[in-house]
């Protein structure tokens, strides 16, 4: 089984004297003896280069959060419930 | 009449083992995704913005084969009998979704958030879920 973590930038694009280039990372994952493969790609953010600027902006996934965030609602209630219970 | 699979496999690059060949070729466009241009997209330039949409893609396959043969023996007839065979069979799925926009205008460039409400419905009804249920569970522990 083979894990792979990427970092891969891509082409620069050129606007308004700024150039930005976005970043994305895969985790991916194969199983030779199953021929089976599972690949994760998503971007990570973007660097901008300007006349008197350098950052990375991060791209949140903000869906992503606000599901984590419920289902750990969800668990944290069901585990606090079962606790208060046994008291 | 129809030419078969002219197209798909010129003569050239026949292999003795087509079917594996074709299982290669099939990972190679699934790890394909791995990369950047998959997940952003083409800039879309209006009027003075610059637009950059940004997807999460993920991509699952698995392909199984195998075959076997065995050797009998026919006491009625005296022979022996032989055969064999094999199969295989895969799929995969590749799912996409928009996570945000990247907007660059004049005054700066910044990160406007896709928030995807199916996902965070169906979120929030299984969190509802361990909530009521167990709400439930206390009114009745506490009879």
């Amino acid at each position: 089984m083979a894990m792979f973590f990427e970092t891969k930038r891509g082409p620069a694009v050129r606007h308004g004297g700024r150039v930005l280039v976005p970043v994305g990372r895969t985790w991916g994952l194969r199983v030779p003896w199953s021929r089976a493969a599972f690949v994760w790609n998503r971007p990570l953010g973007v660097e901008v280069e300007g006349p008197g600027e350098q950052r990375f902006l991060p791209v949140p996934d903000r869906t992503r959060g606000i599901q984590w965030a419920l289902l750990g609602l969800g668990a944290a209630v069901f585990l606090l419930s079962r606790f208060l219970r046994k008291r | 009449m129809s030419p078969g699979n002219v197209e798909d496999r010129p003569p050239e690059v026949r292999v003795a083992n087509p079917p594996v060949e074709r299982v290669g070729r099939t990972m190679e466009k699934l790890l394909d995704t791995a990369d950047v241009s998959k997940v952003f997209g083409e800039p879309v330039a209006h009027g003075q913005l610059l637009l950059i949409p940004a997807a999460e893609v993920v991509a699952i396959a698995g392909v199984g084969m195998g075959s076997g043969g065995a050797v009998g023996f026919i006491a009625e007839q005296g022979q022996r009998s032989r055969g064999s065979g094999g199969g295989g069979g895969g799929g995969g799925k590749t799912l996409a979704r928009s996570v945000a926009v990247i907007v660059a205008s004049p005054e700066g460039v910044e990160v406007r958030p896709i928030f995807d409400w199916t996902k965070i419905a169906l979120a929030a009804f299984t969190a509802a879920g361990f909530i009521v249920a167990s709400w439930k569970g206390m009114k009745r522990g506490g009879r």
